[in-house]
C-alpha cells in the first residue's frame, strides 16, 4: 500500500526530510530552564535568540503579552505546515488534509455559533485557528442568521468544503430527517457548541481511522496505534469532564455522551458499553482496571495526585515522540503536529507563569519535555 | 451681640417659646452628637472590613487568574467559544437600601440569575478544569461586589457624617448662642421695660405728691383767710377739725 516503506521514499522522502529537520526545531531541555528564569517575557526575545524562534518575537510592537508570543509561535508553525502541504502529493496530502479538518471542523462550528448569536466577522475570523482556515471560511460570516441562511450555507459554502460529509452526517443522526440541515440553526443554538463540535470530530476520527488503515504498511501501524491511543485519552477525558454536569445524567449517559466515543481503540466495545454504568471517579477506575497501559497511567495519576488528563496527556507525547523512531511512515507528520500542540502549551504555561509571578519550581515546571 | 438673635418681639410669651425652642435645640444637638459617634464607630468598621476585603481581593484575584491559566492550559483557548455563545449575564447585581444608624445606605448583592446552561465545555479537554475556574470566578466576583457594597457604604456613611458633624457644630456654635441671646435679649428688655415702669410710677407718685402739697397750701390760706374775715365780723372761728401742717 501506499503506507509501506517500499514506495515511501520516491515521492514523500523530501518531506519526510524536512520535517525531521523541524524535530530539531523543538525547544530542548535546558531552553525551556532558560525560558523558567526569564523575569518578564521581553527576556523571552533574548532567551529564543539561540533558537528557530529567534525571529518570532522580533517587531512585535507595544507590550508583549502571552496571547502574543503563544500567536507568533503557532503563526510560525502554521506557516511550516502549510508548506509542507502544499508540498505533498498523492496519499500524503489527503493525510495532511486529514489532521487539519480537526481544526477546521473547530473554526466552523464556532464561527456558525457567533453567526447565530451575531459577533463581529472580523474578530470572529482573527479567533481561528490559523491551522484550520480555509479559502470559504470568510463568507460563512457573511450569511443571514436566519433558518433559511444557515441552510444556503450549507450549500454553498460548506458543502465544497471536505468536512461537509461530517457534518452532514452529524445532523442526520442527530435529528433522523431528510434534510439535515434545514434544522441546523435550531441545533446549533439548543445545544452545546462542545458536544456539536465533539460528535462531530468523533465521526472524523473514525474516519481518519479508516483511512490510516487503508494505507497499510509501517504507516497503519504507527498511525492506528497513535490513533486508538487518541480515541481512548478522548474517552476517558469526556468521562472525567462529564462528571458533574448534567451529561453525567443516566438518562444521557447512554444517549448523547455515548455520541463522543469513537468506535475504535482498545476501551471499544467493552469499556465504553461499561462506561454507561460509569458515574464517578471510582468507577471509572474500576472500568480501567481491565486495560494494562490505561490501568497504569490512572494508577500513576492516582499515586501522584495529578489529574489523569495530564497523565494521558504526557503519555500521549511520549507515543508521539517514539513516531520519530520509525522511519517511512506518515505517522512522523502526525506527531510533527501534535508535539507542536505541546510546545505551544509549554510556552503558554510558562510565559503565562512568569506573567504571574508563579516562579514556584513545582507550579512552573509543568512544560513536558518533547526531545 | 445685637445682630446674632432673632428678630422678636420681647414678651413674656415669646421668651417662653425660645426656652422651648432651646430646649429642642438641646435635645436635638445631644441626639445628633450621639449619632455623629455612631457613624464615627460604623465608618471605621467599615474602613477595617475594605482593608481586610482588600488585602484578601489581591489573593483572591490572582488564585482566579491562574486558575484560568490551567484551564487553558489544559482545555486550549476556549474564551472565544464562550464569549460566542453567551447572551446573557448569569449573574447580577442587585441594590438594595439599608438602614444604618438612620442612613440610607445602599448594598449590593450578587444575584444568581442561573443561566442554567451547565457548559459542556472542554468535555474532551479539560472541562473539569474550566469549571474550577468558573468557580475561582465566581468567588472574587462575590468578593469584588462586597468591595462594592463596601465602599459605597463607606461613602455614603462618610457624607451622612460630614452632613452630621456639620449639624452638630451649627448647633453648637450657631443655633444654640442665637436661641441664647435671643432669649437673654428677651429677658433684659423685659427687665428693662418693668424697670421703666417703676420709675413712671415713682414720678407720677412725686408729682400727685406735690400737687397735694400745693392744693393743700392753697387750701390752707383760704381757710386762714376766711379765720381772719370771721374774726374780723367778730365771730369766733368754728373748729374746723383741720390739721395743717406748719
Amino acid at each position: 500500500g501506499p503506507g509501506s516503506l517500499l514506495s515511501f521514499n520516491i515521492e514523500h522522502g523530501f518531506l519526510e526530510a524536512i520535517v525531521r529537520g523541524f524535530r530539531s526545531g523543538f525547544l530542548r531541555e535546558f531552553e525551556y530552564r532558560q525560558l523558567c528564569q526569564c523575569d518578564t517575557l521581553e527576556d523571552f526575545k533574548l532567551c529564543l535568540g539561540d533558537t528557530d524562534f529567534s525571529a518570532c518575537l522580533q517587531n512585535v510592537e507595544g507590550k508583549l503579552t502571552t496571547e502574543v508570543v503563544v500567536d507568533r509561535i503557532w503563526d510560525k508553525f502554521s506557516e511550516e505546515f502549510d508548506y509542507i502541504r502544499s508540498q505533498a502529493v498523492g496519499s500524503l496530502a489527503t493525510f495532511l488534509h486529514f489532521i487539519q479538518y480537526e481544526y477546521m471542523i473547530s473554526n466552523v462550528s464556532f464561527l456558525i455559533v457567533s453567526l447565530i448569536k451575531n459577533g463581529n466577522p472580523e474578530e470572529l475570523l482573527a479567533k481561528c485557528d490559523p491551522l484550520g482556515r480555509f479559502p470559504q471560511m470568510r463568507s460563512i460570516l457573511t450569511f443571514e442568521n436566519s433558518e433559511d441562511g444557515l441552510v444556503e450555507l450549507y450549500r454553498t459554502v460548506l458543502v465544497d468544503t471536505p468536512i461537509a460529509p461530517y457534518f452532514e452526517a452529524y445532523f442526520t443522526n442527530e435529528r433522523a430527517v431528510d434534510r439535515p440541515f434545514d434544522e441546523m440553526a435550531r441545533v446549533f443554538s439548543e445545544r452545546e457548541i462542545a458536544l456539536i463540535t465533539n460528535a462531530i470530530k468523533k465521526l472524523w476520527l473514525e474516519d481518519f481511522y479508516s483511512f490510516c488503515t487503508s494505507l497499510g504498511g509501517t504507516t497503519a501501524e504507527v498511525m492506528c496505534e497513535l490513533l486508538e491511543f487518541e480515541a481512548d485519552r478522548r474517552a476517558i477525558s469526556i468521562m472525567v469532564n462529564s462528571f458533574d454536569t448534567p451529561l453525567n445524567d443516566p438518562f444521557r449517559r447512554d444517549s448523547e455522551r455515548r455520541d463522543l466515543f469513537c468506535s475504535f481503540g482498545s476501551l471499544y466495545p467493552e469499556g465504553i458499553e461499561k462506561f454507561s454504568q460509569v458515574g464517578d471517579m471510582t468507577q471509572l477506575g474500576l472500568v480501567l482496571q481491565s486495560y494494562g497501559v490505561l490501568n497504569k497511567l490512572w494508577l500513576k495519576a492516582e499515586a501522584e495526585q495529578v489529574d489523569i488528563e495530564d497523565v494521558l496527556n504526557e503519555h500521549e507525547v511520549l507515543k508521539n515522540r517514539l513516531a520519530f523512531e520509525n522511519q517511512g511512515h506518515y505517522g512522523v507528520f502526525w506527531s510533527f503536529v501534535k508535539l507542536k500542540e505541546q510546545e505551544k502549551r509549554n510556552f503558554f504555561w510558562i510565559s503565562e507563569c512568569i506573567s504571574q509571578q508563579m516562579k514556584d519550581p513545582q507550579t512552573i515546571n509543568r512544560w513536558l519535555k518533547i526531545f | 451681640m445685637a445682630q446674632n438673635r432673632y428678630p422678636v418681639f420681647p414678651s413674656r410669651m415669646s421668651l417662653q417659646q425660645f426656652k422651648i425652642r432651646t430646649k429642642g435645640a438641646r435635645k436635638g444637638h445631644s441626639l445628633l452628637k450621639r449619632k455623629s459617634d455612631a457613624l464615627k464607630a460604623k465608618v471605621h468598621a467599615c474602613l477595617k472590613e475594605i482593608y481586610d476585603v482588600k488585602n484578601r481581593m489581591n489573593e483572591i484575584m490572582s488564585t482566579a487568574n491562574f486558575s484560568h491559566t490551567q484551564a487553558t492550559h489544559a482545555a486550549g483557548d476556549f474564551n472565544a467559544q464562550i464569549v460566542s455563545k453567551v447572551e446573557n449575564a448569569s449573574i447580577k447585581v442587585a441594590c438594595r437600601r439599608e438602614n444604618v444608624v438612620g442612613v440610607p445606605i445602599l448594598q449590593f448583592d450578587k444575584v444568581d440569575v442561573g443561566s442554567s446552561q451547565e457548559s459542556m465545555l472542554g468535555i474532551a479537554r479539560g472541562g473539569a478544569q474550566i469549571r474550577k475556574c468558573k468557580v475561582a470566578y465566581d468567588n472574587a466576583l462575590e468578593l469584588l461586589i462586597k468591595l462594592a457594597s463596601l465602599q459605597t457604604s463607606f461613602r455614603e456613611l462618610d457624607e451622612a457624617m460630614r452632613v452630621t458633624n456639620r449639624r452638630v457644630n451649627a448647633l453648637d456654635n450657631v443655633v444654640i448662642p442665637k436661641l441664647e441671646n435671643t432669649m437673654h435679649y428677651i429677658a433684659s428688655e423685659l427687665d428693662e421695660r418693668e424697670r421703666e415702669d417703676l420709675y413712671r410710677l415713682k414720678k407720677v407718685v412725686a408729682k400727685k405728691k406735690r400737687e397735694q402739697a400745693i392744693a393743700d397750701a392753697i387750701r390752707k390760706a383760704e381757710e386762714k383767710r376766711d379765720e381772719l374775715a370771721a374774726k374780723e365780723r367778730g365771730e369766733n372761728a368754728p373748729y374746723t377739725g383741720h390739721y395743717i401742717e406748719p
